[in-house]
């Protein structure tokens, strides 16, 4: 009798495995960015939005979007009847740090971050039912995450994702690039500078760099010097930001670079080139600084290898003229340095995410999966 | 706009403000008329606004009629740029009779990547110089010419010609093949095949991920 329920019940566990493995799978790489986050899935879906969540701040509000939750670009348009949020910072969750995990800050930023990734889930399943389907994903997180912060992105895919990683955002870059070795990878993101030397093993702390002078401070330099410049002149940050994704340079071009405010009420050209080439100089010196150190305590057999494939990702990596500009300091301060752009910037980490999870055997996405229920059993 | 260099016809097109694309013919002559072309869909589109997100599916196309007419060249290729974020590079055997699906492209997004960049140049250098739009062949004129030889030499650098033939041998294979990352959601697709040194990095990985959940 022992023995009958033994194999009855050893059968069920087969036929529960067996299930699983002809479940379909859909594999999504994910950026979580302070700006943008970016999905990119092999189903052929490839999206980005906003990182902005918005809740309607009452029932006249709730009544005209029709929805409890709006996302994206929606939520940054009708920011005035929302509750907007902004879950990310610094390339890291808002309140990700706070030491206790139990606090309702903390608790309502997962909450708020999670909504976006089930957003983000849905987009990548087109709405379509995924009940016989493992989502899996592969997360972004910035190069020199915190353990807290990298457990903090689990929390949030939790119940959202059946199987999650989390990978080193420029690492991922470098992944998708097939880069695997004498490679210096610059992310430049809305939060944080990624810097992060590959050679041919997982990066460790010495071979990466995060700095915090990233998009989100060029639009507060830029902003600050149109304050002061144009003081009669009426605009906001959300403005400025705009402004300075479609023009951003730090070349010596002759043209000018009008942008058009409100003055009193009346729509002004000013003239703007000068402080936005200076905006967009603030995040050099860190960058070039951050090339210098991971090059100069590389091996010095392999240096000039690093110096020939300096990659450049990220939005931030679409400021003309920046690619010339670290080169030339390299020219000065190395010797020489050769800096490529990549073809993508905006999907770079999402697509290497993407084919990290696709490369990862299915064996190694079970034993994440055990050490996972057995955490929660802990839980 | 539309301009006929030594061997290479190319034109620019653009739709709205959001989208340009760029083609180019290997060894056809312009003639007049006007023929329908395949681009690919904007990443932003009006219904995109009620759902507040932008999207973009590869396998989705948007018919857009270029002013230009070719006649059957070796091959058809296209670059789409959209707010200088995002570059899809495409090339498909054949004249525009055979159309560029992007469902049929995703497959060759990485192996054409630098010599995307190539002809981005390229169609840079004529939008830069304004070429005329219209039915005529353009007449170039001397400081032109010294821009079109800039250019071919260019090329030449580029190794186009092997380059080229490297793809063809891709294109080959991928009619006979089929391309496996397109199709239904879910589709069961082989796990791809990894090499030694990327197994070792996602053995790393599944470590670092393992020990993140004890």
């Amino acid at each position: 009798m022992a023995n009958e329920t033994t194999k009855d019940s050893a059968k069920a566990v087969a036929e529960k495995k067996a299930s699983e493995r002809r479940k379909k799978v859909l594999n999504i790489g994910i950026d979580l960015g302070t700006s943008r986050c970016v999905i990119a899935c092999d189903n052929g879906v490839r999206t980005f939005i906003p990182s902005y969540v918005g809740f309607p701040k009452d029932a006249v509000s709730r009544k005209m979007f029709g929805r409890d939750v709006i996302f994206g670009d929606d939520a940054i348009k009708h920011r005035m009847a929302l509750n907007l949020y902004r879950p990310f910072d610094k390339g890291q969750l808002k309140h990700g740090d706070v030491p206790d995990s139990n606090t309702k800050e903390y608790k309502d930023a997962v909450s708020i971050a999670k909504t976006l990734v089930k957003h983000l889930k849905e987009l990548a399943t087109e709405g379509k039912d995924t009940s016989n389907t493992t989502v899996r994903a592969v997360l972004g997180a910035p190069a020199l995450a915190s353990r807290v912060n990298k457990k903090t992105l689990l929390d949030i895919a939790d119940g959202v994702l059946d199987d999650v990683m989390v990978a080193s955002e420029p690492f991922c870059v470098a992944y998708g690039l097939k880069l695997y070795t004498a490679a210096l990878i610059i992310d430049i993101g809305a939060g944080t500078v990624d810097l992060c030397r590959m050679h041919g093993i997982i990066p460790t702390e010495e071979d990466q760099i995060t700095t915090l002078n990233a998009g989100d401070y060029v639009d507060k330099v830029f902003f600050d010097l149109l304050k002061k410049d144009f003081p009669e002149a009426n605009f906001t940050v959300n403005m400025v930001k705009k402004f300075k994704e479609e023009n951003a340079f730090i070349t010596n071009q002759n043209e000018g670079v009008f942008i058009e405010l409100p003055v009193k009420g009346k729509p002004t050209k000013h003239d703007v080139s000068k402080e936005l080439k200076q905006a967009c100089r603030a995040i050099v010196p860190e960058i070039v600084e951050g090339v210098r150190k991971l090059i100069a305590t590389f091996d010095p057999e392999f240096q000039d290898s690093l110096k020939e494939n300096v990659i450049l990702a990220g939005g931030g990596s679409q400021i003309i003229g920046l690619k010339k500009e670290i080169e030339d300091y390299m020219k000065e301060a190395l010797g020489y340095g050769r800096v490529t752009k990549v073809e993508e910037p905006l999907y770079a980490g999402a697509n290497g995410a993407l084919m990290l999870c696709r490369d990862m055997p299915d064996a190694y996405w079970d034993q994440l999966r055990s050490k996972e229920s057995e955490r929660h059993r802990n839980d | 706009m539309l301009g006929k260099i030594g061997k290479y016809t190319a034109a620019t097109l653009e739709y709205g403000t959001l989208k340009t694309a760029s083609l180019l013919q290997k060894g056809v002559n312009i003639v007049s008329g006007t023929v329908t072309g395949t681009a690919f869909r904007s990443n932003r589109q009006p219904d995109d606004e009620h759902n507040g997100h932008n999207r973009h599916k590869l396998s989705e196309t948007l018919k857009i009629v270029p002013r230009l007419t070719v006649e059957a060249g070796k091959y058809t290729y296209a670059v789409i740029e959209y707010a200088g974020q995002k570059i899809y590079v495409f090339l498909k055997k054949g004249g525009l009779s055979t159309g560029i699906d992007g469902s049929k492209s995703t497959g060759l997004e990485s192996s054409l990547a630098n010599i995307g960049e190539s002809l981005g140049n390229f169609f840079r250098g004529i939008a830069n110089l304004r070429l005329p739009i219209g039915n005529n062949i353009v007449t170039v004129d001397p400081q032109l010419s010294e821009r079109v030889s800039h250019i071919e030499a260019m090329l030449t650098s580029a190794r186009l010609e092997d380059r080229l033939d490297g793809i063809e041998a891709i294109l080959r294979n991928i009619e006979q093949n089929g391309i496996a990352t397109t199709g239904s959601p879910y589709k069961d697709i082989d796990k791809p095949e990894v090499k030694d040194d990327a197994k070792m990095l996602l053995a790393s990985i599944l470590q670092t991920n393992l020990d993140l959940r004890s």
